[in-house]
């Protein structure tokens, strides 16, 4: 669809949505080419399925909903693509139709589609799955087994170091191995040092800002560190918690996603704080043994909130010098439950309430999708 | 000079070739148009010839004169939708070849030791206006003095994409405006002065000098809107006035050889123009006159008046040139693609104002105007920045104007509510 610009600014920046989309599959890209290099073809297979599945659901949704189509939104393929990089390469090809189905239709189009959606797709396709299909999802290939293409495979498959872990043992790998990613585990998602460089592309090209992986990382290595399980040494123990489980791809790809976590900076380090620690408590207290994706999900439905409160700190904090609950308390009376509803503010307790007249909405800019 | 901690953007700035082209000395039009204001009065009737060396119209309210660029016939007036001013009478006048005036350009006076009143007098008596605000350079110096400035700045300081009119003045006319910063330092009495210029070293070539005429030059470096950031905090610091460079050239003018102000420095400029140039423009010239002159060649989607980021949009050609429109640029404005925002809050980081426009912008679309004001959309500047960097090529500057003007409108109804009772 073509637009033309009829208001300032008459010049823009060379940023675009396509172009976006296009630098997380160039990120992705060396991540994918490591998972070949371990596990095959099969590999670039699970890939393929589960990015063009979640790709062509995203088309035939904007149909339904939009009725038109933009080809160019890549996001579909770039959560399809995220979604692979964490599931072991052994697993059958419905599996990861299955997660796209859930990803696209049930957590992405209901709420609006893209840039609309509260929740991270990824994040709630690879929870879906966890829980339905737990046996598939959490036992992986050795690196380096020959894998067939076939959807259904018989091949020897064991936990990851993640599982050992959260049976207080130590992983039987050396750290060059593990930092390397030659140890079972998400395909995509274990060599860490490939996912760092990812980290610092996608930094340099602007598309991810630092603030929530390196916060969250370094939650959950300091908790690591402080309440170790690998009791030889704290450092050794918070060297496995980070590289195992497939956290440090989470943090960079999934817990940094723009559309559902916080917009400032301050509600960011917050949200990041907050997500280590909930990480950290379902890979020790949790059922499997990962479980930074259901950690997203439910820091996911605060992110609005810690923004607007940072906001409101940010823009309020002058009339409540040196009193802190005060600030937590009006804040708590100032701030409506709902943004974008129709709803009006919560009445303040010390102003009087002026009825507002309704306005005309003639003049209101020209709404998106139209020409 | 860099001006440090600064949110905001870096556009990139495409001055040349127009800064390095000099500047263009446009000739007189074949005719031209003098908006009617209403505080004006008319100094010719209709069918009477006019001259450059004569006012046309009389300031009602400050006494100021304003004088027409051409020598010509006062042939007819009509009516033009001119930006910020609305619907406007306007007087069109046809050059007439045969009488030509030529000005005596010696100097009647030097720029020490003239009176505050003389440069008022002056200044109100050839109609110098200056072009950041379109005011007259004599109210403007009247309340500086009253504020009691102690800087006077000559703003050079083109921080938009395309824009470099006041600059190419610095450069080319340099020493006529120390001399009209010089009159001006001596009409409030202050101490300090200076001349700033914007400069991206990696897109100009050309190195300001370090002073002209004894006058320091200060080479500001910074995220766009430096001309915002630059005006908040030198007022913070003592107050200052800032003047545009073009206002400063017809100051010296005016009040040391008493030349009336008939042209308006502009940047021609855009993607379709083929030659982009800086052109000192007879002020009343239609644009399309001014485009033809730097030859079009490719058919321009939109032409923009004032600035990139900040001007406005016409489309009608005989719109007449201003003494404030420092630019007009043709340009080539078309997406290939429109989406829904992402989320990606660039625009929170751009916003020089520390405010959240992925929110106002949601809030506005709404009609969640009460929630906007809790947001601080009044400190919203309209600079422009959240549009530019917005991926998804979102106009949230028409989302915030729109819900301020929601904002306005209720708060004249409660104004007006609260007359009656």
């Amino acid at each position: 669809m073509r637009a033309k610009f009829t208001s300032a600014p008459f010049v823009r920046g060379k940023n675009s949505v396509p172009w976006m989309m296009t630098s997380m599959l160039i990120a992705l890209a060396p991540l994918i080419a490591m998972a070949v290099y371990y596990y095959g073809l099969r590999a670039l297979m699970v890939t393929v399925i589960s990015g063009f599945s979640c790709y062509l659901l995203d088309m035939v949704c904007m149909l339904l909903v939009n009725r038109r189509v933009e080809p160019l939104d890549l996001s579909g393929l770039v959560t399809g693509i995220t979604m692979a990089m964490l599931m072991p390469a052994s697993i059958p090809y419905y599996i990861p139709v299955i997660g796209a189905f859930v990803a696209i239709v049930v957590a992405k189009w209901p709420f609006g589609g893209f840039g609309k959606n509260p929740f991270n797709p990824a994040a709630v396709g690879i929870a879906f799955l966890s829980i339905t299909y737990s046996k598939l999802m959490f036992y992986y290939p050795i690196p380096f087994t020959k894998l067939g293409l076939e959807s259904e495979i018989s091949t020897t498959l064991v936990q990851s170091t993640a599982a050992v872990l959260k049976l207080e043992g130590i992983p039987n790998f050396g750290k060059m191995e593990m930092i390397l990613g030659k140890f079972p585990g998400p395909m995509g998602a274990t060599n860490i040092l490939v996912v760092a460089t990812c980290l610092l592309l996608l930094l340099a090209l602007g598309y991810v800002s630092w603030h929530i992986p390196v916060t969250m990382l370094a939650t959950m290595g300091a908790y690591a560190y402080l309440f170790p399980r690998v009791m030889s040494s704290r450092i050794g123990s918070a060297f496995y918690e980070l590289v195992s489980g497939g956290i440090v791809f989470v943090a960079v790809f999934i817990a940094g996603d723009c559309v559902t976590a916080p917009k400032t900076k301050p509600a960011k380090i917050i949200y990041a704080i907050l997500v280590g620690l909930v990480t950290m408590w379902f890979s020790r207290y949790g059922a499997f043994e990962a479980g930074a994706c259901f950690a997203v999900i439910i820091l996911n439905s605060v992110s609005s909130f810690l923004d607007r409160a940072c906001a409101y700190l940010y823009y309020h904090h002058t009339q409540f010098k040196g009193h802190p609950l005060a600030l937590v308390k009006a804040y708590a009376n100032q701030v409506p439950l709902r943004m974008g509803t129709g709803r009006s503010a919560q009445k303040k307790p010390d102003s009087s309430e002026k009825q507002t007249k309704q306005v005309d909405e003639t003049t209101k800019p020209k709404q998106e999708g139209q020409n | 000079m860099i001006i440090g901690n600064q949110r905001g953007i870096m556009p990139i700035q495409y001055k040349e070739p127009a800064f390095s082209s000099g500047i263009y000395k446009m000739e007189d039009p074949e005719y031209l148009y003098i908006p009617l204001l209403p505080a004006a009065k008319p100094l010719f009737e209709q069918g009477f010839n006019v001259f450059k060396e004569q006012p046309f119209l009389e300031d009602g309210t400050n006494g100021g004169f304003f004088y027409p660029a051409i020598n010509g016939f006062f042939k007819e007036k009509t009516f033009f939708n001119i930006p910020f001013l609305g619907n406007i009478e306007c007087a069109r006048i046809t050059k007439i070849d045969s009488i030509i005036t030529e000005f005596d350009e010696s100097e009647k006076r030097g720029v020490d030791g003239i009176r505050y009143e003389k440069i008022l007098e002056l200044a109100r008596k050839f109609g110098v206006i200056c072009e950041l605000d379109g005011r007259p350079v004599a109210d403007k110096l009247e309340e500086a003095k009253a504020r009691g400035v102690t800087r006077v700045i000559a703003d050079a300081i083109e921080d938009e994409p395309y824009q470099s009119a006041g600059m190419a003045v610095i450069r080319y006319h340099g020493k006529e405006v120390a001399k009209g910063l010089q009159i001006a330092e001596a009409a409030l009495d202050t101490k300090e002065k200076s001349i700033c210029v914007f400069v991206r070293d990696m897109e100009l070539s050309y190195q300001f000098p370090a002073e002209i005429e004894g006058i320091p030059v200060e080479r500001i470096k910074g995220k766009y809107p430096v001309r915002y950031t630059m005006q908040a905090k030198a007022d913070v610091q003592q107050p200052t006035l800032f003047l545009g460079a073009g206002a400063l050239y017809h100051l010296y003018r005016a009040v040391c050889l008493e030349i009336p102000h008939h042209t308006a420095f502009i940047t021609v400029s855009g993607n379709c123009l083929k030659t982009p140039r800086n052109m000192e423009v007879p002020i009343g010239t239609p644009i399309g006159t001014v485009l033809d002159i730097c030859k079009i060649k490719h058919k321009p989607d939109t032409v923009v008046v004032g600035g990139t980021m900040n001007g406005v949009s016409v489309v009608n050609s005989e719109l007449p040139v201003g003494p404030a429109t420092r630019g007009i640029y043709a340009l080539r404005t078309r997406l290939k693609t429109h989406f829904e925002c992402m989320g990606c809050a660039k625009c929170i980081d751009a916003c020089p104002s520390h405010l959240m426009p992925y929110y106002l912008y949601r809030l506005s679309k709404a009609g969640e105007y009460g929630q906007c004001r809790e947001y601080r959309i009044d400190s919203c500047i309209e600079c422009g920045a959240c549009s530019y960097v917005c991926p998804s090529r979102i106009d949230l500057v028409s989302y915030m104007k729109d819900a301020k003007k929601h904002l306005e409108q209720e708060k004249t109804g409660e104004e007006a509510v609260s007359h009656e009772s």
